[in-house]
């Protein structure tokens, strides 16, 4: 007799565990990954790493609160950090399982890469400009001592003067610390390289002789944007070799193996749309070359491709990695993350492994070996070995098997002509668990963010909690997504009507399959996609409810207050008109027509949100509220929480996120709601 | 040689709170708050002072939470409330054992404890929702519990569906409201909730037969309207709540005035906002006329009528240094007058009216340059009142009702005073250009100035724009004068306590208060020769930050702003304060957003040209945060990089200055430092 199968509902959110940052042994023998849980206590979210024994598959765990573990290339050694009292620090663990502490910074590590000649470490430590100062870097504070400082820091006054003080990811005003590039010896002697203005995601050269990093020469306006640095360790003195290098300055800047070039990716623009390149520049600055030709229309997006939406938690690997004469790097397609490798010399990108879903992390194969971590849109991401280059990946380790045993929501791709017949577009349907032929089911259709990010061949919670609801769940790339060349990303058809018109014509094809009622249609999206989910229910009254989360509507209001609101307003030569400014924004912000809203809206937004801030959900609610009292409005404001409430803020908070939006569903969409 | 006031005074200044004198023994008792030398910190203590010898007799302690002193109607016993498990709880002393007791357990503590009259019960507010059973509300949970509890309340967010969802100084609403709560005074038994409903009740008082009380509430209230509240009578016993007003609209925020049962227990006086026309909201903040009105709510007659000296029956003073714990509004010592504050002109003075409704023009029982703000229990023909001047710090008094004569009972600050040179301010009045008005102006110069000396001066701008400046202590002006600087303040068109046309809301966001001000510094340059018109600076919170931002785009006259806690945006305001606005006039929101940024005193801020500082709380709910965040953009964004622009903004605090000691000290510091550098 067949078990029944439960749906996946926001309860399995605190399941699930997240996997990334895999790497492996020299001799290929072990691997490394980061294991991530949440702890329904409070909600916070633990990582620990872990290394496994490929042939075996025992898994030994480094400790609560581990990360970012690396081998030695002699395997004499695995190093990794360690929560402490001051935040993490580097810790070295020799085969007999002996682990030593080799850090004491003052508060911790961020990041740090291993040299090649596996004699010595850089890192990125996050300190004081009067710490470096007074040489107290080093010193760590004891549990108490700690404490008492975070108190101290809780009511302290904030000075500001920069005009880039303010950012999402600090979840407010940046607290004048900086990140500081050092040095650390297996014998654990510590140094400083840095001081003055920030710098980030160092890397060091295969012989240890420099460090090549991002940091921010900038001040004003300007300041956030990051030029590529190159330091030698002897010396410690930074040269800047770019020069408005629209880096990505999201993963570290990799040398070749002779050290004399460093490559590192950045934003190319072509066609009206930005794709990311790879550039490579010699340590000297000179002879600055792009490893990826986009001057022929191609219809990759260039590396990585922000793909967003998907179910994901900790810090990623990088996207690229180059190993000999040969570049790795992932690229995405049509919701296929694949990847590629290229000559360092430059060429024609090859695929080197591509699955039914989707590649997110790889390790620079050996051979043809490659270790990634994978997943599809039934599978939460898993670790995968392919063992040669005919052979299919084999699951090594799937820390998911819960999700088996219940009944996901079938998930199929379409590609759809747009109505202007420029463009297809792609998407995914995902059936309503359980689903019965013959039945028509409410759906809702799912906006991504972005703009300039797509959707990927990944199980993604979200749309599995909607499907475990009853709701079929209709998500696409328009025009403006990334994935589908430069042209097609163009920012320009985001904020115009193609994406609008590209939306509608896959939902309507969407509803073309049978089984959705279009009578029954919720519409729900974040950021981007709560600012067209309120565009959308501002120009049609087709959906019965709609869902916006961490909306964008008022720009006269974000002006200062979002960190994209910073960018300054004014072009080079104008003359300085706030007014100006101001009204200018007003008559372009969609909550003009309000009015015109039919639709009950549900507004969830985190209060710490400083890319699109809290008040832009007030600014719509209350003008709901107060203009248009019969349309149900609800606002729900996660307290403590920044633009990532969903994705990796408190667990309790996320399953909410979740659930309020099915609820809002549910009250208007089902059979005998109002 | 008297040294000048420093910053350090701020934190050490004595202040004085719930007074009452006890004629019997001739003694004063208090609470105080002052500096021990010897724990390096402000402590409050419940004393018995006597009058005459100065004998201090202290109560109660320095313990966290200290305050709120009354006597018992029979002068035996004493409450008061400290701090314990679960927050402030209400303590009963007997007078005669010095022994304490807490007489309440209340998870969320307790607020504005009142003895019943018969001195068998008492009455006290506390939070809590409908949801919570009594006794819940009164078991005290293990620490672990209350970890526990609070770790689950930590994980809810915040659901908004109506307005009214947060509210400056609280935060975001919790489904907890203020309900009252009756306990036995000698602690047996748990207290019992009286009210029901989710609303807040408010500034209750015991009716004389200690069965029934009164209070405010906005239970039958239109949400829409914040300020909305009627008068609710409550029988203890049954707990049937009956609805005294309806559709008055009782006086409460920001200056609320607890009613007041007659002797007879038939009438209970209160005050009503003078609406016109209700539909009106928005805009001047009304007038009070104080009203007697029979329980059953049948008769509500006024008693009180505007004179050109007294225009109102409450007041808003701004800087009255004095009269906390105290009523407002009392009724005499023979039963036959209504006591209250208002201001004649700036002073803040005490008046009374008949209780029978005979006199309706009030007669003034105090005057002169003097801030009286506050009445303890009026008593064989006297009552205490509490008085602060310009250039002397709070002090009790004994008033004689009818003459008017005062006995001083207490000086706070003697010691201090004694050494320490305070600045007198003098004050004038002068026609507005357009004839329309006389603005009152005050002058403080600067402490220890030199003859043929011209000094630097802070033009300070109130906020409100309904308050007004009277002749009260400012320790933070005297501060500013100790330092060097003259003070210059105004009570421009807007202000309350002048009269009806003085204080209508147009004239504080036309231009004409903005006029007003400039006036007066041109006025004040003329009169005083040590005012150096090349070095002022213009600072201002709330209204007073929003002035400081209008006049900066539109005049050269300073040479440093600070705005504090200011208005800058419309918009802004419009969703994300605690009195949100309102877009109802518009016919499209389009049009209103438009308007709203047209009018925001933002626009111009590229012709700032003199150093300009904001001071903010993170926590501000009144005028958002998000304001000084633009304002400090728009600012940067406009200027060159090396034009002096700098906010400050403070963690966990409110519509506010910091009342955290080392916030304080900070915020103070950062003023002095500004206008020390660039004035």
């Amino acid at each position: 007799m067949a078990k029944t199968r439960h749906p996946f509902t926001t309860e399995n959110m605190g399941e699930m565990v997240y996997l990334s940052d895999p790497s492996w042994s020299g001799d290929g023998k072990s691997a490394a990954f980061v294991r991530c849980t949440a702890c329904v206590d409070d909600g916070t979210f633990h990582p620990e790493a872990v290394l496994l024994e490929l042939e075996t598959g025992t898994q030994t765990g480094l400790g609560a609160d581990t990360r970012a573990p690396r081998f030695a290339p002699d395997g004499s050694f695995v190093s990794f950090l360690q929560k402490t009292p001051c935040g993490d620090q580097l810790m070295l663990r020799t085969g007999d399982g002996v682990i030593r502490k080799l850090t004491t910074l003052r508060h911790g590590i961020e990041n740090y890469a291993l040299c090649d000649n596996g004699a010595l470490f850089v890192f990125e430590a996050r300190l004081w400009q009067d710490e470096i100062d007074s040489a107290v870097a080093f010193e760590e504070r004891d549990a108490q001592a700690q404490q008492a400082w975070e108190q101290e820091r809780q009511m302290a006054p904030l000075e500001i003067t920069q005009i880039d003080y303010k950012r999402d990811e600090c979840k407010g005003v940046r607290d004048g610390s900086i990140g500081v590039i050092g040095t650390v010896t297996l014998q654990g002697k510590q140094k400083l390289l840095t001081s003055g203005i920030p710098y980030h995601l160092p890397a060091v050269s295969a012989d240890g002789s420099r460090v090549a990093c991002y940091g921010q020469p900038y001040t004003g306006a300007r300041y956030s944007r990051e030029e590529l640095f190159v330091i030698p360790v002897r010396s410690g003195k930074p040269k800047q070799l770019t020069e408005n290098g629209f880096l990505t300055a999201d993963v570290p800047p990799v040398f070749t193996a002779d050290g004399q070039e460093i490559i590192y990716p950045n934003y190319v623009f072509q066609d009206g749309g930005m794709a990311v390149g790879l550039q490579a520049v010699g340590v000297d600055g000179k002879h600055t070359r792009a490893l990826l030709d986009f001057s022929r229309k191609t219809s990759g997006s260039g590396v990585y491709g922000m793909p967003l939406c998907r179910t994901q938690y900790g810090t990623e690997k990088p996207y690229f990695a180059v190993s000999g004469d040969t570049v790795y790097f992932l690229s995405m397609h049509a919701g296929h993350e694949a990847l590629y490798k290229v000559a360092l010399a430059g060429g024609q990108p090859k695929k080197v492994l591509e699955t039914a879903g989707s590649v997110h992390e790889f390790c620079v194969p050996k051979g043809n070996r490659i270790l990634f971590t994978g997943g599809d849109t039934q599978t939460i991401l898993s670790l995968y070995l392919k063992p040669s280059l005919k052979a299919e990946p084999v699951c090594v380790y799937d820390p998911n098997p819960f999700l088996k045993e219940l009944e996901l929501g079938e998930v199929t791709a379409y590609d759809v002509p747009s109505s202007d017949g420029k463009v297809s577009v792609h998407g995914w349907v995902c059936k309503p668990a359980g689903w019965k032929k013959g039945v028509k089911y409410p759906a809702v259709l799912y906006l991504h963010g972005g703009p300039t990010v797509c959707y990927s061949e990944d199980f993604w919670h979200e749309v599995q909690a909607l499907s475990g609801a009853g709701y079929a769940v209709v998500y696409c790339d328009p025009r403006g997504s990334t994935g589908y060349g430069p042209a097609y990303a163009a920012e320009e058809a985001s904020w115009g009507e193609e994406a609008y018109d590209d939306m509608m014509g896959f939902l309507d094809h969407a509803i073309g399959l049978g089984f959705i009622d279009p009578e029954r249609v919720g519409i729900t999206g974040g950021s981007y996609g709560g600012y067209m989910t309120c565009k959308i229910i501002m120009k049609t009254s087709r959906f019965r409810a709609a869902v916006g989360q961490r909306v964008f509507v008022n720009k006269a209001t974000s002006y200062g207050t979002g960190d994209i609101g910073f960018y300054s307003a004014r072009a080079s030569d104008e003359k300085p008109d706030v007014e100006k400014w101001l009204l200018q924004r007003s008559r372009t912000s969609i909550i003009r027509d309000m009015d015109r809203i039919e639709t009950p809206l549900l507004l969830l937004h985190g209060y710490q949100d400083y890319r699109c801030s809290f008040e832009q959900s007030e600014q719509m609610f209350i003008s709901l509220h107060e203009r248009k009292p019969e349309v149900p409005v609800r606002l729900v404001m996660f307290p403590g929480e920044n633009h990532n409430v969903s994705r990796t803020g408190l667990l309790h908070f996320q399953k909410r996120h979740v659930q309020e939006m099915i609820d809002w569903f549910d009250r208007f969409l089902k059979e005998g709601a109002q | 040689m008297k040294r000048l006031t420093s910053l350090e005074d701020l934190d050490r200044k004595e202040s004085l709170a719930f007074g009452e004198y006890l004629p019997k023994s001739g003694q004063l008792l208090m609470a105080d708050r002052l500096f021990s030398e010897e724990k390096g910190r402000m402590v409050t203590q419940i004393v018995l002072v006597t009058v005459q010898t100065g004998a201090r007799d202290v109560l109660v302690d320095d313990c966290p939470g200290l305050g709120n002193p009354v006597l018992s109607p029979d002068g035996k016993r004493l409450l008061y409330l400290a701090a314990a498990p679960g927050g402030r709880q209400v303590y009963v002393m007997d007078l005669k054992t010095r022994e304490s007791r807490a007489v309440t357990h209340m998870r969320f503590g307790c607020m504005d404890p009142l003895w019943s009259p018969d001195g068998e019960k008492i009455l006290f507010t506390s939070m809590c929702s409908d949801a919570m059973e009594d006794e819940w509300l009164q078991t005290m949970p293990d620490p672990a519990e209350a970890a526990a509890y609070a770790r689950e309340r930590a994980k809810e967010p915040v659901v908004i569906e109506d307005f009214g969802y947060k509210f400056d100084g609280m935060g975001f609403a919790q489904p907890e409201v203020m309900q009252l709560f009756v306990v036995d005074a000698d602690g047996n038994g748990l207290a019992r909730r009286i009210t029901q409903g989710h609303a807040n009740f408010m500034h209750a008082a015991w009716a004389p037969d200690s069965q029934k009380i009164v209070c405010e509430s906005n239970l039958y209230c239109d949400k829409a309207i914040g300020i909305a509240m009627d008068l609710l009578l409550i029988d203890i016993r049954t707990r049937k709540m009956q609805q005294v007003t309806r559709e008055r609209m009782l006086v409460s925020y920001p200056n609320p005035v607890r009613p007041v049962f007659t002797r007879d227990g038939q009438y209970v006086v209160i005050g009503i906002l003078d609406y016109a026309d209700m539909k009106h909201l928005g805009g001047t903040y009304p007038s009070v006329t104080l009203h007697k009105v029979s329980l059953d709510g049948r008769e509500c007659i006024p008693i009180s009528e505007k004179t050109e000296d007294c225009p109102d029956t409450v007041q808003f003073a701004y800087n009255a240094g004095c009269g906390q714990g105290l009523e407002k509004v009392r009724i005499s010592s023979d039963g036959k007058w209504v006591l209250f504050h208002a201001s004649c002109r700036g002073e803040c003075r005490i008046w009374k009216v008949a209780l029978d409704g005979s006199r309706k023009k009030p007669v003034a029982v105090t005057e002169g340059k003097y801030a009286h703000n506050g009445m303890g229990v009026p008593q064989k023909g006297q009552v205490l009142i509490s008085e602060s001047e310009t250039s002397k710090p709070e002090s009790y008094w004994l008033l004689h009702e009818k003459t008017g004569e005062k006995t001083l009972l207490y000086q706070s600050n003697r010691e201090w005073v004694r050494n320490v040179a305070l600045s007198q301010a003098e004050d004038f009045f002068f026609e507005t250009l357009d004839g329309c008005s006389r603005v009152h102006g005050f002058c403080l110069p600067p402490q220890g100035l030199k003859k043929g000396e011209k000094a630097p001066c802070i033009v300070y701008v109130h906020g409100g724009p309904h308050p007004f400046y009277t002749y009260g202590f400012d320790m933070e002006m005297q501060m500013f004068a100790g330092s060097g600087f003259g003070v210059l303040f105004c009570n421009p068109r807007g202000s309350s306590g002048y009269g009806d046309e003085h204080r209508q809301l147009s004239y504080a966001f036309d231009g004409s208060a903005y006029t007003d001000i400039m006036q007066f510094v041109h006025e004040a340059a003329q009169r005083y020769a040590w005012i150096d018109e090349n070095r002022l600076g213009l600072t201002g919170g709330s209204y007073g930050g929003y002035m400081t931002n209008y006049a900066a785009t539109r005049t050269k006259k300073f040479k440093a702003y600070i705005t504090q806690r200011a208005v800058v945006n419309e918009l802004i305001s419009y969703a994300s304060s605690d009195m949100q606005g309102n877009s109802k006039d518009y016919p499209t929101y389009g049009e209103f957003m438009d308007h709203a940024v047209e009018h925001s005193v933002i626009c111009g801020m590229e012709k700032v040209n003199a150093p300009f500082l904001i001071m903010h709380g993170m926590d501000d709910l009144r005028c958002p945060v998000e304001g000084a965040h633009q304002l400090f953009v728009a600012l940067k964004d406009s200027h060159p990089e090396d034009f002096p622009v700098k906010m400050i903004l403070y963690p966990h605090v409110a519509h506010n200055q910091p009342s955290d000691p080392a916030q304080r000290m900070h915020y103070y510091r950062a003023m002095l430092a500004w206008f020390q550098k660039y004035l």
